[in-house]
């Protein structure tokens, strides 16, 4: 508490020092009464402006404060929300640079914030920076959660997502081009990209268990490049590109399900699944009643356990690409613009992975795998588009686009178990000194991952008049997929070649009132996977209307479909979206927005599928895999595999100044969704199938004069799923967000 | 059939090889920007120096000119106003006769958007614009910025993104309003951070490293191996196989709400397609995830356990 009240102390002081300085700054001009664009401030040749806003924001919570993380996130706390900086020199002759813009928001604990600065020197230099930070808090508890049924004993469910993460992404970009308006310029880049912060996982081994997964990837990225300008119109630019990937993330065993052993032989973790009843992590053996007692002690010594897990996969991926382009305008009635990249990725894993405990099924109670993980990238790229005006009125464009590689792989498994000397004996409790080391089993695999994918568009563009035009075209693409495993002496080689006819219109009968109009349309005469589609086809009618210059209106509809006809697939697909959109602001004092969005989506194939629960509709109503020419004894049962949802969205805002220095904003907004998918598990809930997510919102902003304005928002977040939670914590909740704020801009 | 193919896929590349044939020559003089661009001053107006527009547009010369990025064109001997206008002796002679110079307001599409690329087009980034999308749809330069009366200084925008781009791709919108979507509009990143609106050789626009990667690993750069042991699909559909990049109902950004159906939809016999897992679905996980925990790709196990 003292904490907090000690933080508001220091905003409270803070803001009244920028009060006074602010006072201090514009004495004497607070005459005007309306909220002007401010003026500046000039200082050494340099025209400023400046603004920056600081508050505080309160959030009061009702329900799972993991899924208001998940999809939320926003906090209570003090806040820089937001600042920009422009300087401009008045005669462009600045010292170090002509102009310099930063603008950032989102410091102080908001889970995305972010830098963009810019500074040039008028032909001498231009440079940009950008840094971005976001924080994802992503507790989701259907994700990866194993269902642990309430007849388990003992019943443990699993009120979180075993796979949760709660990383960082740190982005940082930086490129600097030199001489950016001669004939020979150059250019200098760097990136980084940064994700760390704990994030959790699961392993299987006899059971699964729970990891602590501690994310560190680093991503490295140069850029070195120039332009030639040898003619008018023609350019020619080299690049080279180092992208160096470090993958040093590492798992831990974290507990979940832990059981003292008998005889204070110490604690097992016994995994995420409690399913004693299908033997999960084991069976309950008879006395007992319960896999662990109330005392906590485990009564089946003969169980799938972990005394320990790690593992490290410190992955090195260097990436080298050269990359050269030309665009020309040189040659009459032609645009021409092509480049090829040449890229040799080559990456090094060795993987160091011990496990000690008990895997029942191979009576296995220590395990080292290790083994030095290889693969190099190789890649060609090279496309152009040329565009050749014909007349006056035709244009030809031809987009084409090569992409090949190869990836050789491979990886060396040395495998050391330690297996009970005693089948019948091979308990928890059994020590290392009653197991046998077996000899290492090295197993080399080799393999090699290959894809050549090409396409070729080619385009007539006919402008008819200056309201009308069409364009009608063909794309053809084929792609080569060969998958080749050594050891096996196995290939997978599939050839698809596409064929698609595309045909667009395009109408403007007054000049405030458009139409567009896209059509295309694909026939594969094969698959790589097994819902690939053999049929897909687009159609969008677009128009946008603008009766008035304060009135923008705007509709649309998008629609997809694909299809792969096979008798043993019947794979559908479709996307169907119709809104529109309405923005009016008849008055400075008064706007208006409003929008609406219907979705219909839906993805179905044949699935066989294997499931004991003849409750269920799909197991009641499914068919049978082999009487319909499936050859797949293990999974038995055939049904239609649908997933199915409607999603509404709408949203309304309206703005509103009673008074010159009083602004006024209302809004809300609405995602409903409602669908249909078979249930598999009578513990499997609906989780995100059908729900309602509501957003309303309120601001005010009042102008204080003196450059400063105060301002206060409102911001209500419902998430409410509408089915049952199954074995999992409920996942509503509602939350009010208050933000209140002083911005001060000069 | 095999010929029969091989000679369709030929005249399919060769079309617009002949097309080029037919009608290539190199540039005279001038260039083709130049050409395409209506001229109504002809070549008897003179370059007269963005002083001399100043004496007349003070204001738009002061505001809407000198403080934009545009400014740059008067510098080393650059012809300022006149970069994009063209020659305005003619127009002051003619007392600002509005048709004896260039107007963007009356220039076709194609001439407008000619002018710009004579010095944008060397840009990496808007060197397929005529070649693109949005140039095939009638929509040109002007469309999206305004040299003079932008409203977002950056880029010169007659609109800040995303609701620049929303005014037409309004199931965009309503995509990145769902529960689980990309952090666009919370200003974290940007349609153009994936999308290039001036043109790519890749459909819809989407940005692709240059060693062909999906632009996709740029921020999720753990998933871009190589891998020991790739999952086909990454590779050969994308991620949108999978995934709704911009927004979706279902966590991880997931296509269905169930992530078993997903893998069961292609992993479901071996007849047509991988072999599909042996579990039952009445006793086991609610998400094959949860064993085949590295699904995006592994290095040590070729069914993703590590």
């Amino acid at each position: 508490m003292s904490t907090s009240w000690f933080r508001i102390e220091r905003l409270l002081i803070i803001v009244s020092l920028l009060n006074c300085a602010a006072r201090a700054q514009s004495a004497g001009s607070d005459t005007d009464q309306s909220p002007a664009a401010p003026e500046g401030w000039e200082t050494g040749g340099y025209m400023i402006h400046q603004s920056t806003e600081i508050g505080y924001r309160l959030s009061y919570l009702t329900g799972s404060q993991e899924m208001y993380n998940t999809l939320v996130d926003l906090r209570t706390g003090p806040r820089f929300l937001e600042q920009s900086l422009l300087m401009q020199s008045e005669d462009h002759t600045g010292l170090l640079f002509d102009d310099l813009s930063i603008d950032s928001f989102g410091w102080g604990g908001d889970p995305n914030n972010a830098l963009h600065a810019r500074i040039d020197k008028g032909r001498w230099y231009d440079f940009r920076a950008a840094f971005r930070r976001n924080q994802t808090d992503f507790d989701y508890n259907l994700l990866a959660n194993p269902l642990n049924p309430p007849t388990s004993s003992p019943s443990i469910p699993v009120t979180f997502s075993p796979h949760y993460f709660s990383t960082r992404r740190r982005m940082e970009d930086f490129d600097l081009t030199l001489l950016p308006q001669s004939k020979v310029d150059f250019r200098l880049g760097y990136s980084r990209n940064n994700m760390t912060g704990p994030s959790y996982s699961s392993v299987h081994e006899g059971t699964d268990a729970w990891l602590y997964q501690n994310w560190n990837t680093t991503l490295n990225s140069y850029r070195i490049g120039a332009d030639l300008k040898p003619l008018p119109g023609t350019v020619i630019s080299y690049d080279q590109f180092l992208d160096y990937y470090k993958g040093d993330t590492n798992w831990q065993l974290a507990p979940f399900g832990t059981a003292l052993l008998p005889a204070g032989a110490g604690t097992v973790t016994l995994g995420l699944p409690f399913d004693t009843a299908n033997k999960n992590p084991c069976a309950v053996t008879p006395p007992a009643t319960s896999l662990i007692d109330p005392s906590g002690t485990l009564t089946n010594i003969d169980c799938n356990g972990y005394f320990a897990y790690n593992r490290t996969d410190r992955i090195r991926t260097s990436t080298p690409t050269e990359r050269l382009s030309l665009r020309t305008t040189s040659i009459q009635r032609l645009e021409l613009s092509a480049s090829y990249a040449y890229s040799s990725a080559d990456m090094n894993a060795p993987l160091n992975e011990f496990f000690n405990g008990l895997t029942t099924r191979t009576d296995t109670r220590q395990e080292t795998v290790t083994g030095p993980g290889h693969a190099t990238n190789i890649s060609n790229v090279a496309d152009f588009t040329a565009t050749v005006h014909l007349s006056e009125h035709f244009r030809l464009v031809d987009t084409f686009r090569f992409w090949s590689y190869r990836i050789p792989q491979s990886f060396i498994s040395t495998e050391t178990s330690w297996t009970c000397n005693s089948s019948a004996n091979c308990t928890l409790l059994t020590p290392l000194s009653a197991t046998t080391q077996g000899p290492p089993t090295v197993t080399p695999d080799e393999l090699s991952f290959n894809q050549n994918w090409t396409t070729n568009e080619s385009d007539v563009i006919w402008d008819i008049t200056k309201h009308m035009g069409a364009r009608v075209g063909f794309r053809y693409g084929d792609q080569l997929f060969n998958q080749l495993e050594y050891a096996a002496d196995e290939q997978n080689r599939v050839v698809v070649h596409g064929y698609t006819p595309l045909a667009a219109f395009w109408a403007k009968p007054m000049p405030n009132l458009r139409f567009n109009f896209d059509f295309e349309h694909t026939n594969n005469d094969n698959t790589i996977v097994r819902i690939g589609p053999r049929k897909e086809s687009r159609y969008r009618i677009q128009a946008n209307y603008t009766p008035k210059p304060w009135a923008v209106l705007g509709g649309g509809i998008n629609l997809w479909q694909a299809s792969n006809g096979n008798r043993l697939i019947d794979y559908q697909g479709h996307n169907r979206n119709y809104g529109f959109t309405a923005s009016l602001m008849p008055r400075e004092r008064f706007s208006f927005e409003f929008a609406y969005n219907y979705t219909q989506y839906q993805q179905n194939a044949l699935i066989c599928f294997n499931d004991s629960a003849t409750s269920l509709p799909v197991v009641a109503n499914a068919g049978s895999c082999t009487a319909n020419g499936y050859d797949e004894p293990s999974n038995p049962l055939l049904t239609n595999g649908i997933y199915q949802s409607s999603t509404n969205y709408g949203m309304g805002s309206v703005m509103f100044k009673p008074l010159p220095r009083l602004t006024t904003q209302m809004g809300y907004s609405i995602t409903s969704t409602g669908g249909q998918t078979p249930q598999f598990n009578v513990l499997q809930p609906f989780g995100s199938l059908q729900y309602n997510y509501q957003q309303p919102l309120a601001n005010v902003a009042v102008d204080i004069g003196h450059e400063l304005t105060l301002k206060a928002g409102w911001n209500y977040y419902q998430y409410n799923e509408q089915s049952f939670v199954g074995p999992t914590d409920p996942r509503y909740f509602h939350a009010n967000n208050a933000t209140f704020s002083l911005r001060w801009a000069f | 059939m095999k010929k029969r193919r091989t000679l369709k896929e030929f005249l399919v590349l060769a079309t617009p090889a002949i097309f080029l044939l037919l009608f290539l020559r190199p540039t005279p003089a001038d260039s083709q920007t130049d050409k395409n661009a209506t001229s109504p001053q002809k070549d008897s107006a003179q370059y007269v120096g963005s002083d001399v527009c100043k004496t007349c547009h003070e204001e738009l010369y002061k505001k809407n000119f000198e403080a934009t990025p545009h400014f740059k064109t008067t510098l080393q001997n650059g012809h300022g106003c006149e970069s994009c206008h063209g020659p305005g002796s003619a127009h002051v002679e003619g007392g600002g006769d509005v048709t004896k110079i260039l107007n963007f307001e009356t220039m076709s599409k194609q001439d407008a958007d000619a002018r710009c690329l004579s010095c944008h087009g060397e840009k990496h980034e808007q060197r397929h614009f005529s070649a693109s999308v949005h140039a095939g749809n009638d929509l040109g330069c002007l469309d999206c910025h305004s040299p003079h009366h932008a409203k977002e200084a950056a880029h010169l925008l007659v609109q800040a993104q995303p609701n620049l781009c929303y005014g037409c791709h309004a199931s965009a919108k309503a995509d990145f309003a769902r529960p689980y979507h990309h952090r666009v509009d919370e200003g974290l990143i940007q349609c153009s951070d994936c999308h290039n609106v001036h043109g790519t050789t890749t459909l819809k626009q989407v940005r692709a490293l240059p060693s062909g990667d999906a632009v996709c690993v740029n921020c999720h750069a753990d998933k871009r191996g190589p891998f020991v042991y790739e999952h086909v699909p990454v590779k050969t559909e994308g991620c949108s196989s999978c995934h709704t990049p911009h927004g979706s109902n279902n966590a991880r950004y997931l296509r269905v709400s169930q992530v078993n159906l997903l893998c069961l939809q292609c992993h479901s016999f071996p007849a047509q397609g991988p072999a599909g897992p042996a579990h039952n679905q009445a006793t086991k996980y609610q998400a094959c995830t949860m064993c085949h925990a590295m699904i995006h790709g592994s290095n040590a196990s070729n069914v993703f356990f590590r």
